[in-house]
């Protein structure tokens, strides 16, 4: 931070974009030391890319089925084995990886977009506003939120469609009350007042100072967000309640693991599935967790 | 403190009605009905409606709201659509047998996480810290059910130590503690990983924290010897924060165990509360929702009123 003069005159001169380039470099300067949080992004990223391709990279078909080589073991032709149908189970890993980092990720931004605009609403505003939200809030926090999605699910069908807006729509309130705390201690800052006083409307105060100043948790629980609600959608598919019959996901091919005797003849049916989905939500909690020291402005190295 | 006792009491009022209403719309504006449930072809539609009647479906949603919160404030859930079997009797039944399962393993897991939090934290950045920091991670990003498919896999199809399912062995002429504590110890781990994952490190952090503290330097400069400064000095306001997360976890002693109960076939509150929502067993998972729920709030209020009198730092107004 040598040249903190040199910031301070470049970021009056292009207001925001210098310091939002400078705050990027910084972070993932941090971010590097962590080496876990590093391999973490890194797998995120490749599993993304396996997703979007996996038509080019499974190989097999999806309805592929190989009647010479039911429950066949884990071998070069097929990698992960393949099921009691004959599918080849990479290839029905590679295709179920699209459902659950959907899921994560669009369950996620509706969550944040909730409980960002809710937070800061209250925070900022406060009194009566506030105290509504907050209640509502509250109510909603004292439901066990995993039998509350279940019965939701449960009662309005299920489908992927339903099941991202019904996790998204359940889980913002943690969110909310983050956001409302650093608006609260926010906004009784020299800066908010200073920018008040050179006539700053709301509006303007709460995109171009607030909510900027508010990025950071905001990321990390964002970040984390994603592994647990891959985890929700996995225990809903699992249940037989979460995508519906025919589409292939992590949890779905779960459920057809849990027979004994599935598991006596063919084990890797229940394996690797699982694996593919305790080894993306543990990328997710640790890029997390590596996120939350790098943006940390108060950690000095 | 009293003023604040009695505002907080106040406070709860309006959550309270905000869970009933909650617990009850999600229900009830669901598409379908119990009766879509009933697939016996020698059911006419004209018994289908009088099943509705019977059950109180016909009758408009206010009015049906109100008869279920009147008796809710006297304890009376209704009876299950499927069984008949009054829902309080059922829940009394299945309660302690969910219990058992969830009491045993949150014992486990307070005290191995108070236990490993405190090591981990004396002795940052050691090779034991690392490796119970990446335990802690793992077991909050395992998913809970593989775990129970791996641990059956493992110790009950593999190796044939344990059982997989059940409470106790059918074929047994009496029940023995002995084969009780076999039957336990796989859905016990199970549903223990996560909780123990979180605990030891929110115990960690809240160790390092009060360490860096000047009394405990100051306890330290006085020659007192680093066991009796960690163990009598630092332990007391390390747990604090632990009081609250106890607290706030108590609810969970009944709806945690879900998913866990489904995969080991133990027949308690969570594999009910399951059937029911498959079976749109209304007054079951009514029950089961408000009744979680409203724990959550005893509990939150609980925890709120204990941390100030335990932490004379804090002080409500």
């Amino acid at each position: 931070m040598s040249n903190s003069g040199n910031t301070a005159i470049s970021e009056q001169k292009h207001g925001l974009k210098v310091e939002n380039e400078t705050m990027l470099k910084i972070t993932w300067k941090r971010l590097k030391r962590n080496k876990l949080a590093v391999i973490s992004l890194g797998l995120i990223i490749f599993f993304y890319l396996v997703a979007i391709f996996a038509p080019m990279i499974a190989p097999y078909s999806i309805d592929d089925m190989d009647f010479d080589s039911l429950w066949s073991v884990p071998s070069k032709s097929h990698l992960m084995g393949t099921d009691s149908m004959g599918r080849d189970l990479f290839t029905l890993v590679i295709y179920g990886s699209r459902v659950s980092l959907t899921v994560g990720l669009v369950s996620m931004a509706i969550a944040i977009t909730i409980g960002t605009v809710l937070g800061a609403i209250s925070g900022y505003y406060g009194g009566i506003v506030d105290n509504i939200i907050m209640r509502i809030t509250d109510i909603f926090l004292c439901f066990p939120s995993f039998f509350l999605i279940l019965t939701i699910v449960a009662m309005f069908g299920n489908g992927i469609y339903k099941v991202i807006v019904i996790i998204g729509l359940t889980s913002w309130m943690s969110v909310a009350r983050l956001v409302r705390g650093q608006f609260l201690s926010l906004k009784e800052r020299d800066f908010v007042e200073g920018a008040r006083a050179l006539g700053a409307n709301d509006a303007r105060i709460i995109f171009t100072h607030l909510l900027p100043n508010s990025m950071a948790p905001i990321i990390v629980a964002a970040t984390m967000r994603v592994g647990s609600t891959i985890l929700t959608e996995a225990v809903l598919s699992f249940l037989g309640l979460g995508v519906k019959q025919g589409t292939v996901s992590w949890g779905g091919l779960l459920q057809d693991a849990q027979a004994i005797t599935v598991m006596k003849q063919t084990p890797w049916v229940a394996i690797f599935p699982g694996m593919m989905i305790f080894v993306t939500v543990l990328a997710f909690n640790l890029l997390g967790d590596g996120l939350r020291d790098a943006l940390d402005p108060k950690l000095k190295h | 403190m009293k003023n604040y006792i009695i505002k907080r009491l106040i406070s709860m009022i309006p959550i309270f009605i905000g869970i009933t209403l909650i617990s009850f719309t999600i229900v009830h504006l669901a598409p379908g009905d119990p009766t879509s449930m009933m697939m016996n072809p020698k059911l006419k539609p004209s018994d289908l409606a009088r099943i509705k009647a019977n059950l109180g479906l016909d009758e408009p949603l206010a009015v049906q709201y109100w008869s279920w919160v009147k008796s809710l404030v006297r304890l009376d859930f209704g009876n299950s659509f499927m069984s008949g079997r009054l829902v309080s009797e059922i829940l009394v039944e299945r309660i302690p047998v969910t219990l058992l399962l969830t009491g045993t393993g949150m014992l486990i897991a307070i005290f191995v996480s108070v236990i490993f939090g405190i090591i981990s934290a004396t002795r940052q950045y050691s090779v034991f810290d690392y490796i119970v920091s990446l335990f802690a991670f793992a077991g909050l990003s395992i998913p809970i059910f593989w775990l129970g498919l791996m641990l059956i896999l493992i110790f009950s199809v593999s190796l044939g130590w344990l059982p997989a399912t059940g409470m106790y062995n059918l074929r047994a002429e009496h029940i023995t503690i002995g084969d009780r504590i076999l039957h336990m110890i796989l859905p016990v781990t199970c549903f223990v990983a996560p909780s123990m994952a979180g605990w030891t490190r929110y115990m960690r952090s809240s160790m390092l924290e009060v360490i860096r503290e000047d009394y405990i330097r100051t306890a330290r400069s006085k020659g007192i010897s680093e066991k009796v400064v960690i163990y009598k000095h630092a332990l007391k306001n390390a747990l604090m924060p632990m009081v609250t997360l106890l607290g706030l976890s108590l609810p969970f002693l009944l709806s945690g165990a879900l998913i866990t109960e489904q995969i080991f076939g133990w027949p308690g509150m969570g594999r009910t509360g399951i059937d029911a929502i498959f079976q749109r067993d209304y007054p079951i998972v009514m029950a089961t929702n408000t009744i979680v729920a409203f724990l959550v709030l005893v509990c939150n209020f609980f925890t709120d009123i204990i941390y100030a009198t335990i932490d004379p730092r804090i002080k409500y107004n």
